[in-house]
């Protein structure tokens, strides 16, 4: 793949790369016959940033691919790099934008080399030489269409809003909508929600461009991502639009200056706690450690609702084309054939799917998944078994008195049943 | 127990997140007492002179809320006194420190949440004919009253120099590059409008002299009229602590007044239009 970045378009690429790298380690890099797509996923698996370039965005482009789209996904090539080595490529964003000429990027399959190259004022050029690592494609699976509700929002209004959360320890945030208004809160779950500030922020429906909630539901989110999703949109100007059905399920942000770019986040939300919700007190008494079995279950329902969207035959928006998703699906379910895929022939598991038969990026996932749905299962099945041991306590209960001593009962001495042979 | 006042001017509004900002860079806690016409942020400081506190800052409450209502503990003690952290008011007030900030109003409530706290309510102008509206809820503390003595208004301590200080910006940028040099510098004054600030290292000792600057009359000296005019008056205090006053210039004083007392302590008078703060400075044992 070879293509090149005019003067006025490296700014918007920069802080595109500054964008995702605030959200996943590794950038996915995945060239395709109409554009080239920029991809990440956060640590926790429970982020996904892509950005597409389209043809347009480039004074140059060429796929490296040959004539057409191949048939099946082997050929396409896909890698990833350090997303600290890009990042620091494109630092500064506004030097960037005033001595950079043109940007070129190169990828070298033979060499597996991602080559930067940015030819500067005063015939300065500066070479960047970057390994990058052939991987499986990554893409969520998602459906847009299939979310009830969508609001399109000014970055402004959403950046305005965001500006009066100061807590520097904030993560999460709650977007409570309601068909009138949008309600900001901060989340906050430990140590002691009453020792911090707590910030609500009440927008009404008529601050938004478009707005349309069909009922009322309240997502938590990762603020850190909202915030990088927010300073690219902020700085361009576009507008941004949420398409989202209800906590637990995946909300998502896409983001367009067609046709030169597009921009999508995935967001796995909080699933809300039955328990916790109708007893305020008992807020305070949850540990950090809930929160994340909460987040490892959220992140199992962002994996359902995306079964639900397959399900429904709305095949997801993939760069590679329908047919290329029918194959990664075949092709997953040999790759995951170890773990419970039985259960789920021809149907996605996870947020993030390789098509690949060594999909790496999935396996340890999935593998986390079962054991924490696992870890529900034998929560769930301790529950019913406890009330007998209570019994117990309550028939038995002397023996269990502190100043219960066995030898003074009558006949402690008399054994009506010798101990059994031990070896045998 | 109750509290509740709004705020519409943005220029009150400024400088109140102001004053609560330099509360936020002096200490980590911070004690406000309510009164009928008052506001009071009291910082005690451990190991003072006479248990005085570190910084007594005084807000008239007619000139920054257009309403207020308030009702303190009972009939007779009518005051409330509540802990709470600066640093956390002062992040939710930090929108107001942009110049381009605007507001239609601000609402100081004290309400019970999860916790006792000071609500601010904030009337955003937005995009649409609707204000939005931002509510913070700062965790607060309050006092029982056996507390109260200790956050009670500090004496005029006895100085032996009194001097109007220079403009603090100027004052400000010495006193940075001396920090370079120690960390504990000596201020002093006579009574002929000398001031001198001076530190000292083992390489070097700095000096520099403001002269013919104005002094306050006060009414209490009297018998001390008899001393040299020309002895100077010294107390050598942490550079660090005279900082994070100098800081203090934000609020653009009228007037500031620097009181010494004789290796004991300095004491730091601003005045303004409708803020009053005194800093106390203790004197750090020159070595």
């Amino acid at each position: 793949m070879k293509c090149t970045i005019g003067t006025t378009n490296v700014k918007d690429f920069g802080r595109a790369i500054h964008a995702l790298a605030k959200v996943g380690e590794e950038l996915y890099i995945e060239p395709s016959q109409s554009g080239v797509s920029f991809r990440t996923i956060s640590s926790s698996r429970s982020a996904y940033f892509s950005y597409n370039f389209g043809n347009s965005f480039f004074t140059f482009y060429d796929s490296g691919l040959g004539g057409q789209t191949p048939a099946s996904g082997e050929d396409t090539f896909r890698c990833k790099v350090a997303m600290k080595a890009v990042l620091n490529i494109f630092k500064g964003i506004h030097n960037l934008e005033r001595t950079v000429q043109r940007c070129k990027l190169t990828l070298k399959w033979e060499e597996a080399k991602l080559i930067i190259q940015l030819t500067c004022h005063y015939g300065i050029v500066k070479t960047h030489n970057l390994s990058f690592i052939e991987c499986d494609a990554l893409q969520a699976v998602y459906d847009k269409e299939s979310c009830p509700n969508h609001m399109v929002s000014d970055s402004r209004v959403l950046l305005g809003a965001l500006s009066s959360f100061h807590q520097q320890t904030l993560e999460e945030i709650s977007f409570c909508f309601t068909p009138r208004n949008l309600i900001l809160k901060s989340h906050v779950e430990e140590p002691d929600p009453s020792k911090v500030v707590h910030t609500v922020v009440t927008l009404t429906r008529g601050e938004f461009e478009d707005y349309n909630i069909m009922s009322n539901c309240e997502l938590t989110v990762c603020l850190k991502e909202i915030r990088a999703l927010l300073a690219f949109t902020g700085s361009t100007g576009i507008s941004t639009k949420a398409y989202f059905s209800g906590p637990g399920s995946p909300i998502i942000f896409t983001y367009d200056s067609k046709p030169l770019y597009e921009g999508t986040l995935v967001l796995a939300t909080l699933v809300q706690k039955p328990e916790v919700g109708t007893h305020p007190a008992s807020k305070s008494c949850h540990e950090p450690r809930a929160s994340t079995s909460i987040r490892k279950a959220s992140m199992n329902n962002t994996l359902r609702a995306s079964e639900i969207s397959m399900m429904q035959n709305n095949l997801p928006n993939t760069t590679s084309g329908d047919k290329a998703a029918d194959v990664t699906v075949q092709n997953i379910t040999v790759a995951l054939d170890n773990s419970r895929v039985e259960d789920i022939p021809h149907q996605q598991k996870d947020v993030v799917r390789g098509d690949t038969s060594h999909s790496e990026p999935i396996v340890p996932l999935l593998r986390n998944n079962n054991k924490a749905a696992q870890e529900e299962e034998e929560d769930s099945d301790t529950v019913p078994s406890s009330p007998p041991a209570k019994k117990s306590r309550f028939f038995f209960r002397r023996c269990f008195e502190a100043t219960f001593n066995p030898d003074t009962l009558p006949g402690h001495n008399v054994i009506l049943a010798e101990d059994s042979d031990e070896g045998d | 127990m109750k509290f509740s006042g709004t705020m519409i001017e943005l220029g009150c509004i400024r400088q109140f997140a102001l004053v609560i900002g330099s509360l936020a860079r002096l200490a980590k806690l911070c004690v406000l007492r309510i009164t009928r016409t008052h506001l009071y942020f009291i910082i005690n400081e451990p190991g003072t002179v006479h248990r005085a506190p570190g910084l007594w800052a005084e807000l008239d409450q007619g000139h920054y809320f257009s309403t207020v209502t308030m009702s303190g503990v009972s009939e007779e003690h009518n005051e409330i006194f509540l802990e709470f952290e600066p640093d956390k008011l002062s992040g939710t007030l930090s929108v107001f420190k942009s110049n381009n900030a605007a507001v239609r109003n601000l609402k100081i409530k004290l309400a019970k949440k999860l916790s006792p706290c000071l609500t601010l309510e904030m009337q955003m102008p937005s995009f649409s004919e609707h204000a939005r509206t931002v509510v913070h809820d700062v965790p607060v503390l309050p006092l029982p009253r056996r507390q109260w003595h200790l956050y009670q208004e500090p004496e005029m301590p006895h100085f032996t120099a009194s001097i109007y200080l220079p403009p603090l910006k100027k004052l400000r940028h010495v006193v940075e590059r001396m920090k370079n040099l120690s960390s504990s510098l000596t201020l002093a004054a006579n009574r002929k409008g000398t001031l001198v600030l001076s530190v000292t290292s083992d390489a070097a000792n700095v000096s520099t002299y403001f002269r013919n600057l104005t002094m306050p009359t006060w009414d209490l000296e009297g018998a001390a009229s008899q001393m040299d005019e020309e002895q100077l008056h010294s107390a050598t205090v942490e550079i660090k602590k005279l900082i994070s006053f100098l800081a203090g210039e934000q609020i653009g004083p009228c007037k500031v007044i620097c009181n010494i007392v004789d290796d004991r302590m300095v004491h730091l008078f601003l005045l303004h239009d409708d803020v009053i703060l005194q800093y106390f400075l203790p004197a750090a044992r020159s070595s």
